[in-house]
């Protein structure tokens, strides 16, 4: 019987499905789920920003991966995700890296302790992580005199950006665990 | 005999039957309306251009800052096509930003609505001079004496003093608000700026004066 079309089986029937069981494969396939994600942030993103801010999809690749795949994962992709947020915008290199580096590290942190499938559990967390590499951010710009005051980023980006973050979960999730949910989970 | 009104009125027709035309590959549904509206965006920049007297560099813009705390630009022309960091870039509305990177084939425009941002200008009506500073979606004059002549309403153009990077008179925008900074030995006006950032597609960069 014919399999059908979805995007794992295509890779399966490309690379074999015993190499997609080691731990470089694994490996691959987060690299391209990053690139992927940076890609659709430069561009169509761009597209769906309200009230001036737009959803930041590495961020909720980082919570996700570092949520089922612990602190070392989420480090990695935190660290990657953010060096690519450094080559793409006019922000320093490695504040970006930074901030998403410690909020994958500290993500990772949870994961066993805690019941990730829980919905509401993934809302909060997000909303957490969205404060905290926005307040990593801000603070290490300030050194470079880089940020606006405080008071003026938490009201008009930190928190809808938060608030815009967590509107996504449910169908980014849906999307990461249908996509990598057998190879990577 | 063929006249001028006789070739326009057989123009005129094969525009109306253009559209029965089988084009071969076939044309994707939207592109003639895409190309249609491109066409008179360009009209619009190539007619500023002949009205400027300074040498303009147009340029696609081809990317937009992924985070959300930078209001930058990429456009697609760079130091191949002659031009330099810190030159002014325009849309036929008004000031736009500086060139902030420039690399051969591409650049970064930093947009005056970012806070990083700070361009001399002045007030159209009273000259009153000051520095236009980048603030999230307005922008702000600040250094404003209490005294200063700037009321609701009034245009707010580049003062020349940039080093010769951004010609005199450049629109930026116009004053909504006025209010006093924190001390209150100062004025703060708020400026809205006149080009439509979220829409930009094509812009302009200030080369050099004609001779």
């Amino acid at each position: 019987m014919r399999k059908a079309l979805t995007p794992q089986n295509a890779l399966r029937g490309f690379l074999g499905e015993g190499l997609l069981r080691n731990q470089q494969m694994q490996y691959l396939i987060v690299a391209a789920v990053i690139l992927a994600s940076a890609v659709l942030q430069s561009t169509l993103l761009n597209h769906l920003t309200i009230v001036g801010v737009k959803p930041d999809l590495i961020l909720l690749v980082v919570v996700f991966l570092g949520l089922f795949k612990g602190s070392t994962v989420g480090a990695m992709v935190g660290f990657c995700g953010g060096l690519i947020y450094d080559l793409t915008s006019s922000s320093l290199l490695g504040l970006n890296a930074l901030s998403l580096t410690l909020v994958g590290f500290l993500v990772g942190l949870i994961q066993g302790k805690v019941y990730g499938e829980n919905i509401v559990f993934q809302v909060a967390l997000v909303f957490a992580a969205t404060l905290m590499s926005n307040i990593l951010f801000f603070l290490l710009s300030a050194i470079f005199y880089l940020a606006s005051p405080l008071g003026h980023g938490l009201g008009r980006i930190i928190l809808p950006a938060a608030i815009y973050n967590i509107c996504l979960v449910i169908p980014i999730f849906w999307v990461m665990r249908k996509l990598l949910g057998r190879y990577i989970l | 005999m063929v006249t001028l009104t006789s070739i326009r009125r057989d123009v005129a027709k094969e525009a109306y039957r253009a559209p029965q035309i089988n084009f071969n590959p076939p044309v994707p549904a939207g592109f003639l309306a895409e190309v249609v509206q491109e066409n008179i965006r360009l009209r619009k920049l190539l007619a500023f251009k002949e009205s400027f007297s300074y040498e303009l560099v147009p340029a696609q813009v081809i990317g937009r800052d992924p985070t959300n705390w930078f209001n930058t630009l990429l456009i697609n022309r760079g130091s191949n096509s002659g031009i330099e960091k810190n030159m002014a870039v325009i849309t036929p509305q008004g000031l736009v930003g500086r060139l902030m990177e420039v690399a051969p084939l591409w650049s970064r425009v930093l947009l005056i609505l970012d806070q990083r941002s700070s361009v001399a200008a002045l007030v159209q009506r009273s000259r009153v001079q000051g520095v236009v500073e980048g603030g999230w979606k307005l922008c702000h004059m600040n250094y404003l004496g209490p005294e200063a002549d700037i009321r609701e309403g009034d245009l707010i153009v580049t003062s020349g003093l940039e080093g010769g990077f951004f010609p005199k008179g450049l629109l930026i925008g116009e004053v909504t608000r006025i209010s006093q900074v924190h001390s209150g030995l100062l004025l703060s006006a708020e400026v809205e700026p006149q080009a439509e950032f979220a829409k930009l597609e094509e812009v302009l960069v200030i080369k050099c004066a004609k001779l």
